[in-house]
């Protein structure tokens, strides 16, 4: 079967593939932000110190936020986007490092971001938990301040 | 030759305009927050009794719950907290109740229940700067360059000199123990 060439009134410069190639861009920016889905639900802010580090967040971390809830005195522990008691947090922490082979525990980012009122008590306990998980590499998360102006 | 017909098109050339402005409102929205933190490697669990130590290779820091420091049984301020850990780890007059080299030392902090998290974390970052500072000079000192640039074996050999021991033990009760 003879095919009719048909023929064009101009060679026109396509701009229609123009929002597909946007919405590329578009897309891969949307995808790339990693936006931190989990809120605190506790009060906290952070104690000011004049050194750290910048820290890299991962995609397999854990954020535990310890502070008051709102409206309330005591300090609550939230792990990722859960409010736990302790013995919650202790069975949370189980089922983390339970499948997990000694030194990929050690792999597994954890970052604190404790208010700068809380009493040490607290996160003793924490930390005493995480240890006995394995669970050791963690990182106080703060607020960068210069020297002068700490409180 | 028969001339097509036009047919009615869609105006695409505004549709790239609307996709820009999205792609620039998230990216003006999308603020990468850029956390600072302190790293920390926290010692093994271990449920016993403590090994016998030298007591001049231990540095003892005390913070009551008024956030009051006494390092050493002196009373000190937090900014002091640096230079007391390098002066204490480097030991440069030989002093007998320092150790006698770095490797060493060991860093004890005691702390009240009521010792505030911001108080903790303040002699935390100190005594974590000064580590870095004693682990940059020799970084200069031995190989000429910042310790973050140098390779895994010889960050080792410098990390073997400097290792932080930090030894902290159960938050103790002032007010119970009066």
């Amino acid at each position: 079967m003879p095919f009719k060439r048909k023929k064009k009134d101009s060679p026109e410069v396509s701009t229609a593939s123009l929002p597909d190639i946007i919405f590329m861009l578009l897309f891969f920016f949307m995808t790339v932000t990693v936006l931190r889905t989990a809120a605190a639900q506790v009060t906290i802010e952070l104690p000011e110190t004049a050194s750290a580090i910048k820290v890299n967040h991962e995609a397999s971390e854990y954020n535990i936020y310890i502070g008051a809830e709102l409206d309330r005195e005591n300090p609550k522990v939230q792990i990722n986007e859960y409010l736990v008691s302790m013995k919650q947090f202790d069975q949370i922490l189980e089922s983390i490092s339970k499948p997990l082979m000694d030194f990929e525990k050690m792999e597994v980012p954890i970052y604190l971001r404790v208010d700068r009122n809380v009493k040490m008590d607290i996160v003793y306990d924490v930390k005493l938990l995480l240890r006995k998980h394995g669970l050791r590499k963690i990182n106080y998360i703060v607020k960068k301040v210069r020297r002068a102006e700490t409180k | 030759m028969r001339k097509r017909r036009k047919m009615p098109e869609l105006n695409a050339g505004s549709m790239a305009d609307i996709a820009f402005l999205l792609l620039i409102f998230f990216l003006v929205v999308t603020t990468i927050a850029e956390d600072k933190g302190i790293p920390v490697i926290l010692p093994e669990y271990y449920d016993g009794p403590p090994g016998p130590v030298a007591m001049n290779n231990v540095l003892k820091i005390l913070v009551n719950g008024n956030d009051d420091l006494l390092v050493e049984s002196k009373p000190t301020e937090i900014e002091m907290m640096k230079a007391i850990v390098i002066d204490f780890v480097n030991n440069p007059r030989r002093e007998k109740d320092k150790p006698i080299t770095s490797e060493k030392a060991i860093i004890s902090l005691q702390n009240d229940v009521n010792t505030s998290y911001d108080t903790y974390v303040k002699i935390y970052a100190h005594i974590h700067e000064a580590y870095l500072t004693m682990r940059n000079e020799m970084a200069q000192v031995q190989f000429q360059s910042d310790y973050a640039k140098l390779a895994v074996a010889q960050k080792n050999v410098i990390l073997k000199k400097y290792p932080m021991k930090l030894s902290e033990a159960d938050p103790f009760n002032i007010s119970m123990s009066q």
